[in-house]
């Protein structure tokens, strides 16, 4: 396996380099202007700022894990993230993101396979590096973004490692075909990319048709789809067909408002290529409603049923390699390993600097509880400090406990 | 009798007519700020609390009263979020985590990114002609200039966040000098002062507006027009969620 992406790596970066100068050649031949502020600034000699862009932030996180009461295991993670834009042309965009994280403490201490157990991509060319490896001391490079854009007023062609967002529904995406993420793993907003091609054409009255292919190395785990999206009513709309994995997989999404609340959601069903006579589908549904209150209380209310998941209760156990385990990321097709979640979600800015928290999920039948309370501070102009909780409560079909509590504190500086 | 309907129907003829007056000059004040078909405008916001004081930098497309674009260039920890206006509804995209969100219009009356602003004060769903009943309620003195005073009151169904705003409009040159915005209760909640008025872009207007929070002491939002561009010719394909993503 790693020989083979090794393989791949060069003609990865070969593919890039290529497409870098077949897209200047036919930017250039384009004068097509869509940013109307910007309408005759291709002759002028553009800022440095204009063309090259980086972005990014340095994060501090101290982890305190608790499985019970008796013993604390802590964790600290310098995390920090740069995002290069590169724009050679007004229609090109080159897109490169990369995080580097050091992790230290007991989390890495204790697990010899950490390293290991972090140093993963999914993608087809292994961008992740391990630069440290000892006990007690993890430090790792990963290119989680790497892109490049076409674009005009009708047309947006990305290729490269890039994230790929179909979702609608405020909370849990079975439209995310493309994504896996944890749903617990706050701290990675951007989420892992897709190694893929997209192509986007964009409709009169905001309709647009929207396909994207994601090779794999592992033939099982091609994803291929197309998206046709609309606007009407006041409503968004999105209707999708493709291969998913082994699967044949079909959707629909909306986003639009009950009066003044909003009102979203999302359905995918899921069949096995290879047997059409199989009655074995997976169907995910998730809707969700949201509504601001006086005061700015801010109220997100979600259901989800999951054909996949179970109903009666489950061991601890069960719970890893699923949604609230760290190891595997959930996919589209198995957001919760439970039948049927709950989620409410409430925040409210504290006075104008803080902001307070709290999402609760609650799956009824197999009694799992989540719950993560947060607490977020703008400290100065760039500067963020947040202090995030997660404990799980669930039964294990004789009580009703708590398996494991963590508190995070985190410092944030963008630029 | 014939007297009386006589007397009766150029009383409402005459109420009419005042109506479409108070119209007209928030017609005319809106325009300043609009354009006539379009607007493109760069400008400061300054969120001024007792302790301290932050600064933010925007920039913003609109076309007529349906379709605007605005995006925020600093901090940069912000920049690059959007939103987009299209008739009466409102998207917004968050580029750190690449995701765009219809945004329901009860989220209109919330704080815009911790200002003393609504969503609606810059978004603007609501429109100042469309979605209110205006009247002139009396004339008063700002700063040495003669004003109208207007008062608007929503229409039933309209996306609209306050009770009822009165309005000040200078006479001369019909700028906007003053606002109070009530909320559902009759309770004054903002008073929003305008000043620095000069000529922008062949236009006389007020290029400062100072949104003060009436219940909260030593607190306010100062927004500052930095350029303003009137009458550019935007597509209506500018303003689309394809494009609210990609500006800068």
């Amino acid at each position: 396996m790693s020989s083979a992406r090794g393989f791949w790596a060069l003609p990865g970066a070969l593919v890039i380099v290529i497409l870098t100068l077949t897209f200047n050649a036919f930017g250039s031949s384009s004068n097509e202007s869509f940013s109307p502020s910007t309408k005759s600034d291709l002759s002028e000699k553009k800022p440095l700022s204009e063309v090259m862009q980086l972005r990014g932030y340095v994060k501090n996180m101290q982890t305190f894990q608790m499985a019970d009461l008796n013993y604390v295991a802590h964790g600290n993670l310098v995390h920090n993230r740069l995002n290069f834009r590169l724009y050679p042309l007004k229609t090109t965009t080159v897109g490169l993101e990369l995080r580097n994280r050091l992790f230290t403490g007991d989390l890495v201490n204790f697990d010899p396979a950490f390293g290991e157990s972090v140093d993963t991509d999914n993608g087809l060319t292994h961008m992740s590096w391990l630069l440290v490896d000892e006990p007690g001391l993890v430090a790792l490079t990963q290119i989680d973004r790497a892109w490049m854009r076409w674009n005009n007023a009708d047309w947006d062609i990305t290729l490269g490692r890039q994230r790929i967002n179909w979702g609608l529904n405020a909370f849990w995406n079975s439209n995310d075909l493309f994504n896996t993420f944890n749903l617990v793993d706050f701290d990675y907003e951007e989420r892992p990319g897709t190694d893929a091609l997209r192509v986007q054409r964009f409709l009169p009255s905001m309709a647009a048709i929207d396909v994207a292919i994601a090779p794999s190395l592992n033939d099982s785990t091609w994803i291929a789809a197309g998206m046709y999206k609309f606007n009407k009513r006041t409503y968004d709309f999105q209707l999708l067909a493709g291969w998913w994995n082994q699967d044949v997989a079909l959707g629909a999404g909306w986003a639009g408002n009950l009066k003044t609340a909003g009102f979203k959601g999302e359905v995918t069903y899921f069949h096995p290529q290879d047997n059409w006579q199989e009655e074995s589908g997976a169907i995910s549904i998730s809707t969700s409603i949201d509504y601001v209150f006086k005061g700015n209380l801010y109220v997100m209310a979600g259901a989800l049923y999951s054909s996949e998941g179970t109903d009666s209760t489950f061991n601890i156990n069960a719970l890893a390699n699923t949604a609230l385990g760290a190891s595997e990321p959930p996919s589209a097709k198995n957001l919760m390993p439970t039948r049927y979640s709950t989620l409410l979600s409430v925040s409210r800015p504290l006075s104008a600097l803080i902001n307070g928290s709290l999402v609760g999920i609650y799956a009824p039948g197999t009694n799992l509880l989540f719950l993560m309370p947060s607490l977020t501070v703008a400290v100065a102009n760039n500067w963020e400090f947040a202090v995030f909780g997660q404990t799980t409560f669930l039964d294990n079909g004789s009580e009703f406990r708590n398996y494991g509590t963590s508190v995070f504190a985190r410092l944030k500086w963008g630029f | 009798m014939k007297t009386t309907t006589l007397i009766l129907l150029s009383f409402f003829l005459f109420q009419g007519l005042v109506a479409q007056d108070a119209k007209e000059i928030i017609r005319k004040a809106e325009e300043k700020m609009r354009g006539k078909e379009s607007a493109y405008m760069e400008m400061t916001i300054n969120t001024v609390r007792p302790k301290w004081e932050r600064s933010m930098s925007i920039k913003s497309w609109s076309k007529g009263d349906d379709l605007s674009l605005m995006v925020v260039t600093a901090p940069a920890k912000d920049q690059g979020i959007a939103f987009l206006k299209r008739h009466k509804e409102v998207w917004n995209w968050m580029p750190s985590i690449e995701r765009s969100i219809k945004m329901p219009p009860s989220m209109m009356m919330q704080s815009w990114m911790g200002t003393d602003l609504t969503n609606d004060d810059l978004v603007r769903e609501s429109s100042s002609v469309k979605d209110y009943t205006h009247q002139i309620s009396g004339d008063s003195t700002i700063n040495g200039r003669k004003c109208w005073k207007i008062t608007l009151t929503p229409k039933p169904d309209a996306p609209v966040v306050w009770g009822r705003i009165v309005a000040f409009i200078d006479q001369e040159n019909y700028v906007q000098l003053k606002a109070e915005q009530y909320d559902e209760d009759d309770f004054l909640i903002n008073i929003i002062n305008a000043s620095d008025i000069k000529e922008m872009d062949g236009v006389i207007m007020a290029t400062t507006m100072e949104f003060v929070p009436v219940e909260k002491r030593g607190q306010k939002t100062i927004m500052s027009i930095k350029t303003i561009e009137f009458n550019k010719d935007y597509e209506d394909s500018f303003f689309t969620v394809q494009q609210m993503k990609r500006i800068r």
